[in-house]
This record gives structure tokens, C-alpha cells and sequence, in this order.
């Protein structure tokens, strides 16, 4: 392999189920960063961000022989793992919920977003196919995704019923997926 | 089969479901083709929502910490491996680490989008197989060769006598055409014994007995066959050597 080539994630997996350290460095440090931001996001506080990376990576290297790739790529793959924890620690220590609104979408609220995100088109257009959908369906997406709150709490938070949270939830994803679609084509 | 999960996939992929919801649907899209496909499709969109957040800086120490944890996870050869085996074997699971890395790779396996949300039942199981492994016993690990890469098991050796030999399957293929899958032992003359015969149960993991001890055998294969007993035939699915006869 060419010394300037990085490896294919693909190729970082297949090593990391053959218990290859590197290749968990390597998923480190190609994803490390975007895992930690997206921890403490949902956490909104360092230390408990770096354990969630921690742990997920742990259990990414657990876990990496089961890993399939028709079920998502390594980095999807690698962020649910994040994401999941993330959120199961936020359940666990906000035992009771929902609180009132506002107090929950200044915390789902990104206000750093916009400044300090890197200037990639990627990133961009991801912000940008949010930022496109109506109010309620862009809200719903953010409380769930990085408020970390069940459609049972959202119902409650927003006095909508379920099948509107849901129904909310499946047209902005689909806006979000034609738009994404769209700029890659 | 359960009925599909469609209507909650996206609760699902934004991890909106209560914990108890959510292992139904992890536990239906084990064995559901269709719907997880759909959620691929649906992970598309919500693995891009992380692109949209501010990028921060982890501290330096996080990278280390993560890789001396890890390597503390790399099995090492049993003291006599090395007399009979040269080659390390991929894909091995530590004893020592078996009980919690079951548990997880249970997890990731049924499903990779909401790590360990593991359906009781499952956990139940698997504690009970931590049990088991708890009385000193032994285990290899088989991997998937050619097409069937990302099938495996764990031949599981107990210690204690009047406890059989179990093998615990992680993503089995379905078999078509009434053929169903053989474990067998093979001892250092090359004679296959048959300890099991079984069809796949559909679901991410499955457990299933052996009928003759693993004394005496050198490896453990698993082939696909046309009949329930009788000689192997089949094409090999999965190997792996064990420990040789008086070690
Ligand atoms: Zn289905």
C-alpha cells in the first residue's frame, strides 16, 4: 500500500477485528474528534463526553468482529455507538423528564454551531437540510437526536400526540434524506 | 416472524424509543431482511446529523487511555498454545473477558444502530452461559470462511464434567433446499465425529448442544449437510483448532 494512502474504513475494520491496535488508532484518529463533539453535545460537559468516547471505542474494538457492513459504514457505525451511549447516560442522570421546553431546546440548541463548525460543504449542506424543514419537524429531530428524548416525551414536552411526533420525525427525515440525495448526485 | 416495524424506524434511528420499545424492534429487524434495509436508508440521514455540530478538541490524554484499555483486551496465547500452534488465530475471544464481550457482541450484532439494547431474553441467556463458562472452562472461537465471513461461534468447554459442550453461533445464514448445518471434532487422525445437528433459528445468536466431548480432538468445523447424520460432505463453514488430546 502506498505510504500516502490512507486505509479504507472498510480495511480499518477488517483489522480491528483481527485485533490490530493500529487500526483502532487509526479509527481514532480519523473519527475521534467528531465522536467527542457529538458526546458533548448531547452531554453538554467534557468529562462525561471523553468517557462516552472511551467506552465506545472499547466496545467498538469488543465488538468489531460482528460489525457488518450492510447494516451502515464503519463511521455510522462507530457514531451510533456514541450516540447510544451519550443518551443513556443523559437518561440515566435525569431521572425525570420532560423539563419545560425552552429549558430543553436551549440545551438541544446549537448556538455555536454556525461559528465554530468547519467550512465543509458536507457539514454545510447537513445544516443547511435542517435548517430547510418547519420549525416543528426541525425541532422534534434535534430534542430526539441530541436532547436525547423519547417520542413519549416529546409529546408531552410539545402537547402534540405521538403519532404527530412520529409522523413529524418521518417527513423532516425524508425532506433531510432528498436534500442530502440531491447534493450528491 | 412479528409484524413489520416500519412505522417506528425513525423513532428508532434517532433512539426516541423507550428502552423497552426498542428491543422489539431490535429483536424484529434480527430477523427482517426488509426493515433493515429501510433503516439503513433512514441511518443515512441520521448518521449526518453529527456532521453539524461544532467540532471540539478531545483532550490529548482520550486517545491513549482508549488504547491501553484495549490492549489490556488482546488475548494472549494459553502458555501451551504455542507448542502445537504457530499461527495466531483471528477473531479469538479471552476467557478471561468472555463474559462482558458476549454480552456486547450480542448487542452490537443484533444491532449495530442501537448498541445493547439487548431483549431480555438474550441477556438471560447469555447470562446463563457466563455461568457455565464461569466453572473454569474453555473456549475457541470459529470464524466464517469465505462467503459465510461474518458468520462465527464459540465452542464453549466447561469445566465442570456433567456439563456438555455447547457452540454459541452469531449471524448463522439461512440454509435453503431442507439443508442444515454439522458441527463436528476432528481427532489428530483426521476421523470426523458428528456433535450436532441443526437448523438456523433466524436469529442473531444462537446456542446449541454438543453430543460428544471434546476430548481427544485436535479441531471444530461446522459444514453444511444434506442429511442428519452420517459422514461430512458438505462444504466447510467455519474451523478452528482445539486443544490437542492430553493438553
Ligand atoms: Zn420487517
Amino acid at each position: 500500500m502506498a505510504a500516502d494512502t490512507p486505509p479504507a474504513d472498510d480495511v480499518l475494520m477488517a483489522a480491528l477485528a483481527a485485533r490490530d491496535l493500529s487500526a483502532l488508532a487509526a479509527l481514532y484518529d480519523r473519527y475521534g474528534r467528531l465522536a467527542y463533539a457529538l458526546a458533548y453535545r448531547i452531554l453538554g460537559e467534557s468529562e462525561a463526553a471523553e468517557d462516552v468516547v472511551h467506552d465506545a471505542y472499547i466496545s467498538a474494538w469488543r465488538g468489531a468482529a460482528t460489525y457488518r457492513r450492510e447494516r451502515g459504514n464503519p463511521r455510522g457505525w462507530l457514531l451510533s455507538i456514541v450516540h447510544h451511549r451519550a443518551v443513556d447516560v443523559l437518561r440515566r442522570k435525569t431521572a425525570f423528564r420532560p423539563a419545560p421546553l425552552e429549558v430543553a431546546e436551549r440545551r438541544a440548541a446549537d448556538e455555536d454551531t454556525a461559528l465554530m463548525a468547519e467550512k465543509n460543504v458536507e457539514q454545510q449542506t447537513v445544516r443547511l437540510a435542517l435548517q430547510a424543514l418547519p420549525d416543528a419537524q426541525r425541532r422534534t429531530i434535534e430534542l430526539a437526536y441530541f436532547g436525547g428524548y423519547t417520542h413519549v416525551e416529546l409529546a408531552a414536552l410539545m402537547g402534540v400526540p405521538l403519532g404527530t411526533v412520529k409522523g413529524r420525525m418521518r417527513i423532516g427525515l425524508q425532506k433531510m434524506r432528498r436534500a442530502l440525495e440531491g447534493t450528491r448526485a | 416472524m412479528t409484524e413489520h416495524v416500519t412505522d417506528d424506524l425513525e423513532l428508532y434511528a434517532l433512539g426516541a424509543l423507550g428502552p423497552g420499545e426498542a428491543d422489539g424492534v431490535t429483536a424484529h429487524l434480527a430477523g427482517c431482511p426488509a426493515c433493515r434495509e429501510e433503516l439503513a436508508d433512514i441511518a443515512t440521514v441520521v448518521n449526518a446529523l453529527p456532521d453539524m455540530v461544532a467540532l471540539r478538541e478531545p483532550p490529548a490524554r482520550l486517545k491513549e487511555r482508549i488504547l491501553s484499555a484495549a490492549s489490556t483486551e488482546i488475548p494472549r496465547p494459553a502458555r501451551r498454545e504455542t507448542a502445537w500452534s504457530v499461527r495466531p488465530r483471528r477473531g479469538w475471544l479471552g476467557v478471561g473477558a468472555l463474559a462482558a464481550a458476549a454480552v456486547l457482541l450480542l448487542a452490537l450484532d443484533l444491532n449495530s444502530l442501537r448498541e445493547l439494547r439487548t431483549a431480555e431474553s438474550e441477556r438471560a441467556e447469555y447470562a446463563l452461559i457466563a455461568d457455565k463458562v464461569s466453572h473454569g472452562g474453555t473456549n475457541w472461537y470459529m470464524v466464517g470462511l469465505d462467503q459465510w465471513q461474518g458468520s462465527g461461534g464459540t465452542l464453549f468447554a466447561p469445566g465442570k464434567p456433567d456439563l456438555s459442550p455447547f457452540v454459541v453461533f452469531h449471524d448463522l445464514r439461512p440454509l435453503t433446499g431442507g439443508t442444515m448445518y454439522a458441527v463436528w471434532l476432528v481427532d489428530a487422525g483426521g476421523h470426523w465425529v458428528r456433535g450436532a445437528t441443526f437448523t438456523p433459528n433466524g436469529q442473531a445468536i444462537q446456542g446449541v448442544d454438543l453430543t460428544v466431548p471434546v476430548d481427544n480432538f485436535t479441531q471444530c468445523a461446522v459444514t453444511i449437510e444434506m442429511q442428519a447424520e452420517g459422514k461430512r460432505s458438505g462444504p466447510l463453514v467455519m474451523q478452528s483448532r482445539i486443544a490437542p488430546p492430553g493438553q
